[in-house]
C-alpha cells in the first residue's frame, strides 16, 4: 500500500509542478487529436450523410468497409502509414515520419470511419416521413446536408465525440509513426506508456488524470451542444 | 407547362407487384384524383412520378406533398421557404396566411399540430411554380370544418397547371376532381370523368371502393 500512496503523492506533485514538459505534452496531444478529429469528421460527416441517402450498386460493400474501418486495429493503421512514409516508401521523400504531421495523418485515418459510420447510422435512423419530405423537396446536396446534419444533430455530434474519443485515447499508431520523441512527438498516451515502463507510476497516474480531464472537457462541450440542440428543436 | 403529361408503364423499381405498369395522364388545368383503399397504389404512383423511391428520378418538374406532413428542426417559417426561390417564398407566406397559419412562422416547428403542419407543407407545395402538383391526401389531417376553405385555395393555385392528388374522401372528389381514377392492387380498375365514374361504377368492386354499395 505504501507504494500506492507514494505514487499518488508523486502524481500530485507532478501535476502541481505543471512543468514545461507536461505543458508541451498536453499542447501536442490537443493539437494532434483536435486536428485529426477535424479532418476525420470534416470528411466523414458529409460522406456519412451522403451514404445514408445514396442508393447505388456497391453501396453495401462500402458500408461494410466503413464498419470494418471502425474497428481497424490502430497498430495496423500505424504500420500502413509508417510504410508509406518510410525513407524508401512512396511518400518517403516528404520526410514526415516521426513528426506530428504523421501522427495527425494516422489518427485521421482512425477517426474517418468512425465519423462516417456513426453519422450514417444517425441519418439512416431519421423518421421515414423526414426522408420522404426531404426527397420531395429535391434539394441539392448542400441543402440536404444542412437539413440532415441539423435534423440528426445529436447523432452527428456523437460521431464527432466518438472520433475524438478514439484518437485521444489511441497509443499504438502514434507510437509507431511518431516514435514518442520527447519534446517532439510525445503525447499523453505514449508518455503514460513511457513512464509506466520506467516504473515512474506517479507521473503515469498524473498523465492519466490529465488525459481524463481533457476528454471530459471536450466531451462535456459536445454533450452540451447535443442537449442544446434538443432544447432548440 | 406542356399541354399535359402521360406517365406510361409506371412501376415500382424492382417490384412490379406494387404498380402493374399503369399509365396516368394529367392535362393542363385538369384535376385528376386517385381513389382507392389503403395499399392500393395511390402513394406509390405519387412517389414514382416524384422520384422519391430508391434509385429513381422525378419523371417531371413537380411540386410534391407527401402523405405524412413533416417539418424539420427550426422555425415554421424556415421550413416554409425550403426549396423555394424568393418569389415563391413570398407566395408561400401569403398562402400560409390564407390558410390561417401565417401567425405561426416564428414558432418552433415541433410546437404546432399535425393539421397546422399539413397547412404549412401544403402552402409550400402550392407556392412552387412547378407545372405539375402532386398532393397525397392533402386534406386528410385537416378538420372537416376547415376543408372547404383549403379546397378553394388549392383550386386557386392550379390554374394553368396539372393536379394529381390522392384521397379517400368522395365528397372532396365531387368538390374538385375532373377525372377520377380508381386504383386497387396497383392496377387501374376504372377511370373517367369523376361524375361519370361515381354515377356508373364499372363493377361491384369499384362501387364497393367508392362506398356506394
Amino acid at each position: 500500500m505504501t507504494f500506492l500512496w507514494d505514487a499518488l503523492r508523486e502524481a500530485v506533485g507532478y501535476l502541481a509542478e505543471f512543468g514545461p514538459e507536461l505543458r508541451g505534452i498536453i499542447v501536442l496531444t490537443l493539437v494532434v487529436s483536435t486536428s485529426a478529429t477535424i479532418i476525420g469528421a470534416g470528411i466523414g460527416v458529409p460522406v456519412g450523410v451522403w451514404l445514408a441517402q445514396a442508393r447505388f450498386r456497391g453501396r453495401r460493400a462500402i458500408v461494410t468497409i466503413v464498419n470494418v474501418g471502425m474497428g481497424l486495429p490502430p497498430v495496423l493503421a500505424g504500420l500502413f502509414v509508417l510504410l508509406l512514409l518510410w525513407g524508401e516508401g512512396p511518400l518517403g521523400v516528404l520526410e514526415l515520419l516521426f513528426t506530428p504531421v504523421a501522427m495527425i495523418a494516422v489518427q485521421s485515418m482512425l477517426a474517418l470511419p468512425i465519423a462516417i459510420g456513426v453519422t450514417l447510422g444517425a441519418v439512416s435512423a431519421l423518421a421515414p416521413a423526414a426522408a420522404e419530405q426531404l426527397r420531395a423537396l429535391n434539394l441539392p446536396f448542400s441543402g440536404r446536408f444542412r437539413i440532415l446534419t441539423r435534423e440528426a444533430r445529436a447523432g452527428v455530434l456523437a460521431a464527432v465525440a466518438a472520433a475524438f474519443g478514439r484518437v485521444i485515447a489511441e497509443v499504438g499508431a502514434v507510437l509507431i509513426v511518431g516514435g514518442n520523441i520527447a519534446g517532439e512527438t510525445r503525447v499523453l498516451t505514449t508518455a503514460i506508456v513511457q513512464e509506466t515502463r520506467q516504473a515512474r507510476f506517479g507521473a503515469a497516474i498524473a498523465l492519466g488524470v490529465v488525459l481524463l480531464v481533457l476528454s471530459l472537457i471536450v466531451n462535456g462541450g459536445l454533450t452540451w451542444l447535443q442537449t442544446k440542440g434538443e432544447a432548440d428543436a | 407547362m406542356p399541354d399535359g403529361y402521360a406517365f406510361t408503364d409506371l412501376t415500382f423499381p424492382q417490384d412490379r407487384s406494387v404498380l402493374e405498369g399503369i399509365t396516368i395522364r394529367v392535362g393542363r388545368n385538369e384535376s385528376v384524383a386517385l381513389f382507392g383503399p389503403n395499399g392500393g397504389g395511390k402513394s406509390s404512383v405519387m412517389r414514382v412520378i416524384a422520384g422519391t423511391v430508391p434509385r429513381a428520378r422525378p419523371l417531371a418538374d413537380v411540386a410534391y406533398l407527401p402523405q405524412t406532413p413533416y417539418l424539420f428542426r427550426g422555425t415554421v417559417g424556415s421550413n416554409l421557404g425550403l426549396g423555394l426561390d424568393a418569389r415563391e417564398s413570398e407566395r408561400a407566406r401569403e398562402l400560409a396566411t390564407e390558410m390561417d397559419v401565417g401567425a405561426l412562422l416564428n414558432e418552433p416547428s415541433g410546437a404546432i399540430s399535425v393539421g397546422e403542419t399539413q397547412r404549412i407543407c401544403l402552402a409550400r407545395t402550392l407556392a412552387s411554380t412547378a407545372p405539375l402538383l402532386l398532393l397525397d391526401e392533402p386534406l386528410a389531417p385537416i378538420s372537416a370544418a376547415g376543408r372547404p376553405k383549403i379546397v378553394d385555395i388549392i383550386k386557386g393555385c392550379t390554374a394553368d397547371r396539372g393536379l394529381l392528388w390522392a384521397t379517400h374522401n368522395l365528397d372532396t372528389v365531387r368538390a374538385f376532381a375532373d377525372t377520377l381514377i380508381i386504383l386497387d392492387g396497383g392496377a387501374i380498375l376504372q377511370e373517367g370523368p369523376a361524375s361519370q365514374v361515381i354515377a356508373s361504377p364499372a363493377n361491384e368492386q369499384v362501387a364497393s371502393i367508392l362506398g356506394l354499395t
